[in-house]
């Protein structure tokens, strides 16, 4: 067995062993043992054929059914004979008593550990919805996902080029399916219903897909390989039927998307979640064969495959790897062939996200822990305050196992009550955590209150019980009863081993509050820094909005010269400055990249002249409806029609790279076959919302209109951006009723929506933070005031023979700041070891930066002086005479 | 309470109790043993945990359907607790078996399960 292994196994055998008290001395007598040995084994054999979390999921289970059993072998020993039934029972009943004389201690215990238990419970539920449940396909461990890469950047994933995916569908026996989909780009379409048109999400997908996905059509059928034309055909989702209503159009029927009629042949089920494009409305087939299909340098598929069963990974590899080569010869001249990479396709779906999620489990770990150690304390004073009463009982006879099974009752129904409203909280967490996450976490449709978050909640709650409620008082319990009855100082509550144990368990709490307080603070400043980058462009006062032209209502001709009087049309509405139109916005990690390389100038005819390029197709006065500086030359204007001269602007860095130590106005280039001679040279617009830029190349709309570009229009003018939208609307509408405005959005929510994933990582670590401080503070607050009862005496004594008031409040001051000053050092080391695991969300933010440590321990310092006030101030009005008195 | 002179005062059988008659009615087991026969009988989802299994086993050798049993020859842990079944647990597996082939041939009729009708 691994050390994990091991771990698990020991645990598991803790876990029963002590949860055996709860059954009868018979059961435990006789079955006890191999009951606890078969929990090991059972928990060893799950950790070595399905890792170490399915051992502790299986825990779990294995937990509860401990907890569960417990009274049916209650109810069939006194159907045997022996004890009276119902001991359970009656014993339950006094715990409960008891609990409820102190309400105090019982509502804050089941308040912590029900705030620490649904915290955690929530964001287990996310994580495991998002990285462990497996893909809703059947044997998904079977899907993979297919890259090419370029031998010059091995790298960098790219898509596949159509000559390649048939090849190596036609001869890939490691596939029992390969698939291609178009998801390059987000495609849409508008769709005819009735007399509007509305915007509907469309993926263009080969033959054998819904094989692929092991899903049968509602009705009809898939696409047929004849049909790899971009043949008239279309499958519809029965979602989209559903929400159309009566406009239902079956197999057979048809549809009319962007003004072209597609006939259906089959209808997708309603649950069917493209593994890539997620929710899809209609289905159409992909050319493989005319157009861009035909070039081997040409990627942009996306291939998805199925091991044909028995095949592993490594023969798939294998294989595959040998049919590659074999194409490399048959294509020599492919520029960007290097070879491919096969992903598990759970792993590439998730993979960005697993840093996040884990960090985020992390703190709702330390959270829970902090949870606990106060509930240990809690139960420890506690403890403490009964020593009489369970020593009197002890001595009474009641036996060391009725008095261990009572108080772990009682620890067991605080976790319980507050496990119960810990699930309460994990459903409401669960909402407000996929709320939050948005796009930053994937799959988030899968995350749902679920079998596995009760579980979780339900274990958590019982070994949390256990822990912290058995250790103290069974180590209290142990103490001899008569010593105990002997000791006339009831008043006082324990000796200094106790309070100097829970001063250490407070320091323990404040090091992990400063940890969770340094990370989030780390992540506060990277998400500012963020918002405070130069992105190139001005994102305020601009509203964006979609606009597709159909392509069977709209000619290239027609589409070139919508356009420039749209943005006319549009300038003319009160309020507007400048209208522009764009393929991709900005900042968006949108882009199409192509090759450029120099026609003229000194670098035309090296091989090595080669720049990736981001394309953007422009039309209107976009460039100063985005704030773009024009650094050489001039922008498009209305020369630049569609049998003018061919002409681009480049960005700043193009020129420099292309062109270096000579002007760049006048020299030509080439990319994508297309050839341009450069007019004007813009400033740097970020393609990311962390500010970071590539080389941009943009061309005039109206020289490139016979390819179809969905533009995204931008209206920058003076005010609110959306209050211009009724009036936008309208125009539009005039020139065409059937034209669909889409998805309009102010421009600078669009980038601050690009940094989700930071924003979702800090509210959370700060949530964190804060509810650890609170606990850590309450703990110091609780030791502090436990240390100035214990002294009383002392402290009256000291008070009445004229000791400074002052000086023995700082006295208890002190004590709290060493405290906290040792749990300071102590959290350090953990920040700093923090700011490594942080490292990859962290943006412009050193990891290891003074000034956010000192921040946090400053907050930190200030207020446990807070915390430790009030006791210290308690004991200056300790009366001399009252506390002398009382003995 | 069953009457141990008649095995139908025993059914119906909790699954549980079923799983255990299957797996030591012709050879004796060990807890764990029943566990992975169990295991192998239901593709990985024996359907009980072990505190369950151990409470039922308890429960079915007071019932007098159970009785400790010497481990077999080969057996990997003889140190252990070995169960087999009696005379009256295998008639009551018998029963039961048989009040479950009438329940599946009624299931068939119905369109239900491998065996019938698609």
């Amino acid at each position: 067995m691994s050390a994990p292994e091991r771990a698990i196994a020991a645990l598991a055998g803790a876990v029963a062993r002590a949860l055996l008290l709860l059954y009868p001395g018979g059961f435990r007598r006789e079955t006890g043992d191999e009951l606890v040995r078969d929990f090991r084994l059972r928990a060893a054999d799950r950790a070595q054929s399905g890792g170490g979390v399915r051992a502790v999921l299986w825990l779990c289970r294995g937990t509860v059914s401990l907890v569960l059993n417990a009274p049916g072998a209650w109810r069939e020993r006194g159907e045997a004979g022996g004890e009276p039934i119902g001991t359970v029972g009656r014993e339950a009943r006094i715990a409960v008593r008891g609990l409820l004389r102190s309400p105090g201690f019982t509502a804050v215990v089941v308040g912590t550990l029900a705030l620490g238990i649904g915290g955690t419970a929530a964001v287990f539920s996310v994580v495991n919805a998002v990285l462990l449940e497996p893909l809703p396909y059947e044997e998904p461990d079977q899907l993979v996902r297919l890259y090419q890469f370029d031998e010059e950047d091995p790298a960098t994933d790219l898509f596949v080029s159509a000559p390649h995916f048939l090849a190596y569908r036609e001869q890939a026996s490691a596939f029992q399916d390969l698939v291609a989909i178009y998801t390059y780009e987000e495609t849409s379409a508008d769709l005819l219903v009735g007399e509007r048109s509305e915007r509907v999400r469309m993926l263009r997908v080969s033959s054998g897909y819904l094989r692929l996905l092991r899903r049968r059509p509602v009705a009809g059928r898939g696409f047929s390989r004849e049909e790899e034309v971009g043949a008239p055909v279309a499958l519809l989702s029965e979602r989209l039927l559903d929400r159309l209503g009566e406009d239902r159009a079956g197999p057979g029927g048809s549809v009319e998307l962007d003004g072209i009629r597609y006939t259906v042949v089959g209808i997708v089920p309603a649950d069917l979640e493209d593994p890539v494009a997620g929710w899809v409305d209609v289905w159409l087939p992909l050319d493989l064969h005319s157009g861009g299909a035909q070039y081997p340098g040409n990627h942009y598929l996306s291939v998805l495959g199925r091991r044909a069963d028995g095949v592993t990974p490594e023969r798939a590899r294998e294989e595959m790897a040998a049919l590659d080569r074999s194409l490399g010869e048959r294509w020599p001249d492919v520029a960007d062939d290097g070879g491919f990479r096969l992903a598990p396709l759970h792993a590439d779906l998730v993979g960005e996200a697993r840093p996040i999620l884990l960090l985020v489990l992390g703190a709702v770990g330390l959270v829970l822990l902090i949870a606990c150690v106060n509930v240990a304390n809690l139960q420890m004073v506690r403890a403490l305050g009964r020593r009489r009463e369970l020593a009197v009982r002890s001595a009474l006879g009641g036996g060391r196992s009725a008095l261990a099974r009572q108080l772990l009752l009682e620890s067991l129904l605080l976790a319980l009550a507050g496990g119960t409203l810990g699930v309460a909280v994990a459903v409401v967490g669960v909402d407000s955590l996929v709320g939050l996450a948005g796009d930053a976490v994937p799959r988030s449709g899968a995350v749902a209150v679920d079998g596995a978050l009760l579980a979780f909640t339900a274990a958590v709650t019982i070994l949390t019980g256990v822990a912290f409620g058995l250790g103290p008082a069974l180590a209290l319990s142990r103490t001899s009863p008569a010593a105990t009855l002997r000791n006339v100082s009831a008043g006082s509550s324990g000796s200094p081993r106790y309070a100097r144990v829970r001063s250490a368990l407070v320091t323990g709490q404040v090091a992990l509050s400063l940890v969770l307080l340094v990370g989030a603070s780390m992540l506060a400043t990277s998400l500012y820094r963020m918002t405070r980058v130069d992105l190139g462009f001005e994102p305020d006062g601009v509203l964006t909005f979609e606009l597709n032209l159909p392509p069977g209502r709209y000619e290239p001709e027609s589409r070139a010269s919508f356009h420039p009087e749209m943005v006319e049309r549009l300038e003319r509405l009160p309020g507007v400055e400048a209208v522009g139109a764009t393929s991709w916005l900005p900042a968006t990690e949108r882009g199409y990249g192509w090759g450029t390389r120099p026609l003229t100038g000194p670098r035309a005819g090296e091989d090595e002249a080669l720049v990736g390029t981001d394309q953007r197709i422009v039309e209107g006065s976009f460039f100063e409806a985005m704030g773009v500086p024009l650094l050489e030359g001039r922008l498009f204007d209305s020369r630049d029609g569609p049998d003018a001269q061919s002409v681009a602007v480049v960005s700043r860095e193009v020129a420099e790279r292309l062109f270096p130590g000579t002007s760049a106005l006048g020299q030509r280039i080439r990319m994508g076959g297309q050839e341009r001679d450069i007019v004007g040279i813009v400033g740097e617009v970020a393609v990311r919302p962390d500010g970071s830029t590539a080389p941009t190349v943009y061309h005039s709309h109206r020289q490139y209109a016979d390819r179809l570009w969905t533009l995204t229009y931008l209206v920058a003018g003076s005010g609110e951006p959306t209050a211009a939208l009724p009036e936008v609307r309208q125009v539009i509408a005039e020139a065409d009723p059937l034209l669909v405005v889409h998805a309009p959005v102010a421009l600078s929510e669009i980038v601050s929506g690009g940094r989700g994933r930071e924003q979702f990582a800090f509210v959370l670590t700060g949530a964190f933070a804060m509810l650890a401080l609170i606990l850590a503070l309450l703990g110091l607050y609780g030791v502090l005031s436990h240390v100035v009862r214990r002294r009383r005496r002392e402290i009256g004594i000291r008070l009445a023979l004229g000791a400074d008031a002052r000086g023995v409040a700082g006295t208890v001051v002190a004590h709290g700041m060493l405290v906290t000053g040792a749990g300071l050092a102590l959290g350090l080391i953990g920040s700093l070891a923090l700011g490594r695991v942080l490292g990859s969300l962290l943006f412009q933010t050193d990891a290891a930066d003074p000034r956010i440590l000192l921040a946090a321990a400053g907050t930190l310092v200030t207020a446990a002086l807070v915390a430790a006030g009030i006791p210290a101030f308690r004991a200056t009005t300790v009366s001399p005479r009252t506390t002398l008195v009382e003995e | 309470m069953s009457d141990p002179g008649d095995p139908h005062s025993f059914l119906p059988l909790r699954s549980v109790e079923l799983d255990v008659l299957l797996s030591v009615a012709d050879r004796p087991r060990h807890g764990y043993g029943i566990l992975q026969d169990a295991d192998e009988r239901s593709g990985g989802r024996p359907g009980f945990e072990i505190p369950t299994l151990y409470r039922a086993l308890r429960r079915m050798r007071d019932a007098g359907l159970i009785e400790s049993a010497e481990a077999p020859e080969e057996d990997d842990d003889p140190r252990r607790n070995h169960w087999r079944a009696t005379a009256l647990g295998r008639d009551v597996l018998r029963e039961e078996i048989r009040r479950l082939e009438v329940m599946v041939a009624a299931g068939h009729a119905v369109g239900a399960g491998s065996g019938g009708v698609a």
